[in-house]
């Protein structure tokens, strides 16, 4: 039984990853009100964030991600979220 | 059941015995997330039948608030395989209970060489991301749950519940749902509410009838406590 167990786990497929990437956005998803959602779909439209204070708490619960190269700093919605139907109003 | 959703849960039942099994003397946060108890208390069954190695279980109470110590105490005489965490939701501060446990991850790392099992619902899903986000991304987590058939059948059995119990009481404004159902089975309609919009589903017509009412009456609650 335990063998089969195993082997079973170690066969990751399509499925298995697409239940990941899902699981995780409902997760995130139950954390976000209205008002971050209304701050989620401007940092994707313009790649930026203001220093309010929504926005830190945003970084902070990992819904936005900052990323750096020599040219500067630009802001990009969790890809885990970015298929989200709220996204898609 | 439909066939497919058991072998998910099922699957996930595995993936939770096989992660217990690895991490066998080393520390490891593991999240179990179930919204609903009557599958908690059969995952938690089926989990010790096939878990290659046994796990002790430790139940919060609710005036418990810190539970690095509770843990400790718990394993001071003999350290356990694997220990797993149980009655969460039914802590009282439990803002207060995270947020500590935020501050010593640490020392669960250095002093816990085991796997530990917490069993969270969407609330507290909720509160980690919102509270102390490091211990969320720290964590791995399986979620458990029933299939839209099931979920569908077990809200009918709620707001037939509340169906009932309100006639019986006179509609009286005084109780809110929480009050009528107990706290947890209102969460739990809320979560079954929000999976089947997450699976995309439909609520039956006559489902949603009762669950305006449902709305309707803690509303009328609410404006009642504000007038008085």
């Amino acid at each position: 039984m335990w063998r089969r167990v195993q082997k079973e786990i170690f066969q990751f497929s399509r499925d298995s990853l697409d239940k990941v990437i899902l699981d995780h956005k409902n997760a995130l998803k139950l954390a976000i009100d209205e008002k971050e959602w209304a701050l989620l779909r401007r940092v994707a439209k313009e790649k930026k964030v203001t220093g309010d204070d929504g926005y830190e708490k945003l970084i902070r619960s990992m819904f936005v991600y900052e990323y750096q190269d020599r040219q500067g700093s630009w802001f990009v919605i969790n890809p885990v979220l970015a298929e989200a139907e709220e996204f898609q109003s | 059941m439909s066939g497919s959703s058991r072998n998910d849960n099922q699957k996930s039942i595995q993936e939770l015995a096989w992660a217990i099994a690895m991490s066998e003397g080393q520390f490891s946060l593991i999240l179990a997330h179930c919204n609903y108890l009557s599958l908690r208390s059969r995952s938690v069954q089926q989990l010790q039948e096939i878990c290659a190695v046994p796990i002790r279980e430790l139940v919060l109470h609710p005036s418990n608030q810190r539970l690095y110590a509770t843990i400790q105490q718990e394993v001071a005489t003999q350290i356990p395989s694997a220990l797993m965490v149980l009655g969460l939701e039914s802590v009282d501060n439990l803002d207060y209970l995270l947020t500590s446990m935020n501050q010593v991850r640490e020392e669960f790392r250095k002093n816990c060489p085991f796997p530990l099992v917490i069993w969270v619902n969407d609330e507290i899903v909720r509160k980690l991301i919102r509270l102390v986000p490091d211990i969320e991304s720290w964590a791995k987590r399986t979620v458990l749950t029933y299939p839209p058939e099931t979920l569908i059948h077990e809200l009918h059995q709620n707001t037939n519940t509340l169906f009932t119990k309100v006639l019986d009481l006179g509609i009286s404004p005084f109780l809110a749902n929480d009050a009528i159902l107990g706290r947890s089975v209102s969460g739990e309609i809320q979560a079954a509410l929000q999976e089947l919009k997450n699976q995309g589903r439909d609520i039956p017509e006559i489902l949603q009838a009762s669950l305006d009412f449902v709305w309707v009456e803690r509303l009328m609650i609410r404006i009642k406590l504000i007038w008085h």
